[in-house]
């Protein structure tokens, strides 16, 4: 078994607003291990983007607990890429990425050779003194996910960041994203409502019920294991079977 | 560099054409409005020579002329303008710094805004030319009323505005800082700012003019010097040239300071 790196035990979170009280996550258990790419889908409202923010400490839960493990509890063990690139449209691309370890006081020469050379493995160097609004949809997202990782993150959780993409640009994306992800030796988190991209991009696939929402079913997707890139993991023959698995089971709930 | 980088980029025929056409149709909007002006000039010399209006009341534009030159030499014009100027600079400075700290302070302090912000609208809601002789009262008559009255004018609205514009802010951009590490005062330096910029811009753009109009009711009321002093010197002892000279100026110290502004706002979004 791989080390344990977040453990969400017995979690349970309502929202609290003059009109009521809106439980949204209830009694919620799972465990995210090294090197894993799980995604977590589910209906529309159920609660998706609620839970990524109770993993990374910006809502605290109400019952229940969220536990990182090992290197993991240290200050920036996690990265977290947003429904849109949110590239700051006032610096170039440069001081985009270096916003982590300006902040952070440790945009160092090394920390600086690391981000050029994500760059440049990553096709963005003849890009670094460019407005966001130069680039294309994918080459944001590209940017967007070298700034997550400046930090050297442990784990990085991406809340549906492909949503703000057109249909080709989201392949491309989902593509260079989960290849970037598995050459940096990342484990991650994805929220999305898209089938396909959770299959193609995962390990695991948590599948969660309506509000109040709790996992429904859990599924092993094997073909991150045989090394095959996204895109290749989509023309897999039992990729029809899991989407079709995965759809009835959501449309179940 | 090489030979390649300096030649000029190959455009074509059609590319020729557009840019030509949309030179040629701001020449000739230009020219129009040029037209106009001079049209109108000429009109209110004639009407006033040919008595169908009374240049007295009307003056004219050759009247204008002699009134200007005369003012310049034995009113020192250049000093009410300057005065006129400084004070406006002096208050749209004020106006801006006041109001963008003010607004920090009410992003910061989020309780403190929402205790503060009936006081904001009923301020930001008061005909600021009945706050003069109060001013006055206070103060006394000088530069520092006239600024205070300056700033007045403006101030609220403005101190709003930069507020709404904090708060309005993608949270999902504030969010992000947090997530790298970064806490309250780097959302503000990193995010609220920067992006505040193109609405702290056109609030200057507004408050300019503002200052403008602030200014000349405080000269109005507490000043002896200035182009609101000349205004309603000149309207007391109708000398309706001074007047209607002084408002000209006016209309061109107010595009001047626009213009300024706006190429101001050109470089920053360069």
């Amino acid at each position: 078994m791989s080390e344990l790196l977040l453990e969400c035990k017995d979690l349970s979170f309502s929202y609290h607003t003059p009109e009521g009280e809106i439980p949204v996550i209830r009694n919620m258990n799972f465990e995210i291990y090294k090197g894993e790419f799980v995604s977590i889908v589910g209906p529309s409202g159920c609660g998706k983007s609620t839970l990524l923010n109770l993993m990374t400490n910006m809502l605290t839960a109400e019952e229940g607990s969220v536990r990182m493990h090992g290197d993991s509890e240290q200050k920036n063990a996690f990265g977290y890429m947003l429904q849109q690139d949110h590239l700051f449209e006032w610096y170039d691309i440069w001081k985009n990425i270096c916003i982590g370890p300006q902040i952070n006081h440790c945009l160092t020469d090394e920390c600086q050779e690391y981000l050029l050379d994500l760059l440049n493995r990553y096709g963005l160097t003849a890009f670094i003194h460019k407005k966001p609004s130069e680039l294309s949809g994918g080459m944001r997202q590209r940017a967007a996910i070298i700034r997550t990782l400046a930090m050297k993150p442990e784990l990085l959780f991406l809340d549906e960041p492909f949503s703000s993409l057109d249909y080709q640009n989201r392949l491309n994306a989902a593509d260079d994203i989960g290849k970037i992800i598995r050459n940096e030796g990342k484990t991650a988190v994805l929220v999305t409502h898209d089938i396909g991209e959770a299959i193609s991009l995962s390990s695991r696939i948590l599948v969660l019920s309506k509000r109040p929402t709790t996992i429904k079913k859990e599924y092993n997707i094997p073909f991150r294991k045989l090394g095959l890139s996204p895109l290749e993991i989509r023309n897999e023959k039992e990729f029809g079977t899991y989407f079709n698995a995965i759809w009835k089971e959501l449309n179940e709930t | 560099m090489t030979k390649k980088d300096n030649n000029p980029p190959q455009i074509s025929e059609k590319q020729r054409q557009y840019i030509e056409t949309q030179t040629k149709r701001k020449r000739i909007i230009q020219m129009v409005r040029l037209l106009l002006l001079i049209s109108f000039l000429i009109a209110w010399e004639m009407a006033s020579r040919f008595e169908l209006i009374d240049s007295f009341f009307f003056s004219s534009p050759t009247k204008l002329a002699e009134c200007f030159s005369y003012m310049m030499t034995e009113h020192a014009l250049f000093t009410h303008i300057g005065i006129s100027l400084l004070e406006t600079l002096l208050s749209f400075l004020f106006i801006m710094l006041i109001s963008v700290v003010t607004a920090s302070l009410l992003w910061r302090y989020e309780y403190a805004a929402k205790v503060l912000e009936p006081v904001l609208v009923i301020l930001n809601s008061l005909p600021k030319s009945a706050l003069a002789p109060l001013i006055i009262v206070w103060l006394g008559t000088g530069m520092k009323t006239i600024i205070i009255a300056g700033i007045s004018v403006a101030l609220f609205g403005c101190i709003i505005n930069l507020y709404t514009c904090f708060r309005n802010t993608d949270p999902d951009k504030q969010k992000l800082i947090y997530i790298l590490g970064g806490k309250k005062h780097h959302v503000f330096t990193k995010v609220i700012l920067p992006s505040g910029i193109p609405t702290i811009i056109s609030n200057m753009k507004v408050n300019i003019g503002l200052a403008l109009v602030g200014v000349m009711i405080g000269e109005f009321l507490a000043a002896k010097q200035g182009l609101g002093y000349l205004i309603i010197y000149a309207s007391q002892v109708f000398k309706l040239d001074w007047l209607i000279l002084c408002i000209l100026i006016l209309c061109i110290i107010a595009i001047a300071l626009y213009e300024i502004l706006h190429i101001i706002e050109r470089k920053i979004c360069e």
